[in-house]
């Protein structure tokens, strides 16, 4: 059900990829006062790195994927670490059983945002003007056992062309036809971990980028936190 | 565009299983090639390499940087998510015994296989390339004794030392990349049809991955010592049902043009023979220790059924169990659930009938009460409603519903 869930967000994220998000970043209203991240807990990264074959299907690559989560990891900290602010880490790669509930919330407070906020013609009436999705107080778990004020979630989903596909886009280009290439997409969001709400919300959706190396991935990490407040 | 349709359309042969024709040699291998060694080394026999999956060593783990890497990966992050989905049963004597057979059939992968038995009341199982089996609740009411179970789990352990998922993705990806330049070249025009002869070919391969699965899975129950003989039992009691639903004349159409169905169920039988001349010692049907061990759920798992409302399937599922003789009291409480549910004309009398057989005959659920409460109630005869409340009350005095039927009583 989860991969189903996963499957839904990639495709949505597939959709901003067809160029119809105009809004990048969201904030809180109530929260336009500086939020202030002293200890900001990074929730394990949902990332996956495939190779997009020459027929378009995506083939998963487990080692580009762990390097990708530990390049993520550093540059976070780096980012952070400027804003002096310190990250606090959640200690695994998998979410501990009794903090799924909270990661499957905010799985879907977060397709919603994208959803509503994102989509065109899917806003909600009573969201217009305003940003104020929480998670509610379930997540004070998360505050009382890592001393963190706010947390990170990060989704990332990259795929890089194959030699095939690279031909393909060529070929295509040559005589008119629209073959895409690999892609970059993910979104970040930052949730205060006393109320719940969710202060900062970015999406990142593209046609480049890179997660398989340091220096590229501070890139990418660094256009999708833009404009994360201090 | 074009391209995204093609994936979609091969990710969907790749996720659906398929059911149509074929040659058989691909499964009878297994067979043939076993009793070819048997003359030479009966140590060897013992050994699942015969069947040529020594490509998969027990606790085999894909390195992170290959293609079964990937998919190990993917499936890893799904398994967590089935883990966590709350459709899981978790009781630990059910899941102990289906783990039991499992490492019977499994032998020395028996640490490879990690089980979830899933609460979907269909007739399910299904193998994850990373060795993560669900057998979903429909499928534990069904089978009707141990060496049947053992035959699906057989099956189903046979895709994971055949690497089928991993075989399939390869050639999901293979046939989409021949087809790539096709496409582009035509920009799309005649690209249905290729697709189409893609997919087509796509399902062949599927087709052939069952049979294998078929005829491995009787090799790994044979030599574990259950009769082989139980496994086309599984498909034939299905068909059964099948045909209750749909009635014999649309069920005779049913088979004609899925000849699939009926092919794969005869292939399985003649194949059943052939497993049972081979190991002749594989006797075991464990039709008393599977009925125990499921007796337990089996309410829940009732429950579950009729909750589907396909009231002509579960009329055969039923009489299926009544054969067992196990339980009755609470099959005739569930006869009287299908008629409740039902509720044509004269069901009522039928399903009160059925109730009142329950309790003559045993210790029925509790609920039967209640639903005899309820349907008295709609025969306006409210004091025996209330007697049948008030039973069920003083035996679920705690029941959620307490308050509501409480309620009702009240009313007359």
């Amino acid at each position: 059900m989860k991969w189903l869930k996963h499957s839904a967000v990639a495709l949505l994220l597939g959709l901003f990829m067809s160029g119809c998000a105009g809004h990048n970043s969201f904030r809180t209203a109530e929260n336009q006062a500086p939020v202030n991240i002293k200890r900001l807990l990074l929730m394990p990264v949902d990332v996956e790195l495939s190779l997009l074959t020459a027929g378009g299907i995506k083939e998963p690559n487990a080692q580009w994927t762990a390097n990708a989560r530990r390049h993520i990891a550093d540059s976070v900290r780096q980012i952070v670490k400027t804003h002096n602010a310190r990250v606090v880490n959640y200690g695994s790669n998998h979410v501990q059983p009794k903090h799924v509930q909270i990661v499957k919330l905010h799985g879907a407070v977060g397709g919603a945002i994208l959803i509503h906020k994102y989509v065109q013609g899917n806003a909600l009436p009573t969201k217009e003007g305003k940003f104020d999705w929480t998670l509610g107080n379930s997540v004070n778990q998360l505050r009382k056992q890592y001393n963190a004020d706010h947390a990170l979630f990060i989704f990332m989903r990259d795929s890089y062309a194959s030699s095939g596909r690279k031909a393909a886009v060529f070929v295509g280009s040559l005589i008119g036809a629209n073959v895409r290439g690999g892609s970059q997409t993910g979104f970040a969001s930052l949730v205060n971990l006393r109320t719940g709400h969710v202060v900062w919300f970015n999406l990142l959706a593209r046609g480049s980028g890179d997660l398989r190396t340091a220096d590229a991935a501070r890139e990418t990490v660094g256009t999708l936190l833009a404009g994360i407040p201090k | 565009m074009r391209m995204r349709t093609l994936t979609l359309t091969l990710g969907a042969a790749l996720i659906l299983g398929g059911c149509a024709t074929g040659n058989m040699s691909a499964y009878e291998s297994g067979l043939e090639g076993s009793e070819h060694d048997t003359a030479a080394s009966t140590a060897k026999t013992e050994d699942i390499g015969t069947y040529r999956v020594t490509d998969l060593k027990p606790g085999h783990r894909p390195p992170l940087n290959t293609d079964e890497g990937g998919l190990w990966m993917k499936m890893d992050k799904a398994e967590g998510g089935l883990r966590s989905s709350g459709n899981i049963i978790e009781d630990p004597a059910l899941n102990a015994y289906v783990r039991r057979v499992t490492c019977r059939v499994a032998g020395k992968y028996c640490n490879d296989i990690r089980i979830y038995l899933a609460r979907v009341p269909h007739f399910n199982a299904t193998m994850a390339p990373n060795g993560a089996m669900q057998i979903w609740s429909g499928l534990l009411l069904r089978v009707q004794n141990e060496a049947q179970l053992a035959a699906v789990i057989g099956h189903e352990i046979a895709h994971y030392l055949r690497q089928h998922s991993l075989k399939k993705m390869r050639n999901t990806i293979d046939t989409a990349n021949s087809l790539a330049f096709f496409n582009i070249a035509t920009l799309g025009i005649t690209a249905g049809l290729a697709d189409l002869a893609a997919v087509g070919s796509l399902q062949a391969n599927n087709r052939d991955f069952e049979r294998e699965a078929d005829g491995y899975g009787l090799v790994l129950m044979a030599k574990a010592g259950y009769d082989p003989l139980e496994a086309p039992k599984v498909w034939q009691n299905l068909i059964h049902e099948h045909r209750a639903e749909k009635g014999a004349e649309s069920s005779a159409y049913f088979l004609s043009t899925h000849p699939a169905k009926r092919e794969r169920v005869n292939a399985l039988r003649s194949l059943s023979k052939k497993a049972k001349r081979r190991w002749s010692k594989a006797r075991a049907i464990g039709r008393k220790s599977y009925l125990t061990r499921i007796r337990p759920y089996r309410t829940r798992l009732l429950r579950d059924e009729l909750q589907l409302q396909r009231f002509k399937r579960s009329q055969a599922l039923l009489n299926l169990l009544k054969k067992n003789r196990t339980g009755m009291s609470e099959l005739h409480y569930f006869q009287g659930e299908l008629y409740r549910l039902r509720n044509k004309s004269g069901d009522r009398k039928l399903a009160l009938a059925s109730y009142q057989r329950a309790l003559r005959t045993g210790r029925p659920p509790v609920e039967l009460h209640r639903a005899m409460g309820l349907l008295l109630l709609k025969e306006k005869q409210q004091a025996k409603a209330n007697q049948a409340f008030d039973r069920y009350l003083r035996r679920a005095p705690n029941a959620e519903d307490a308050e509501m039927i409480r309620h009702m009583m009240k009313r007359g």
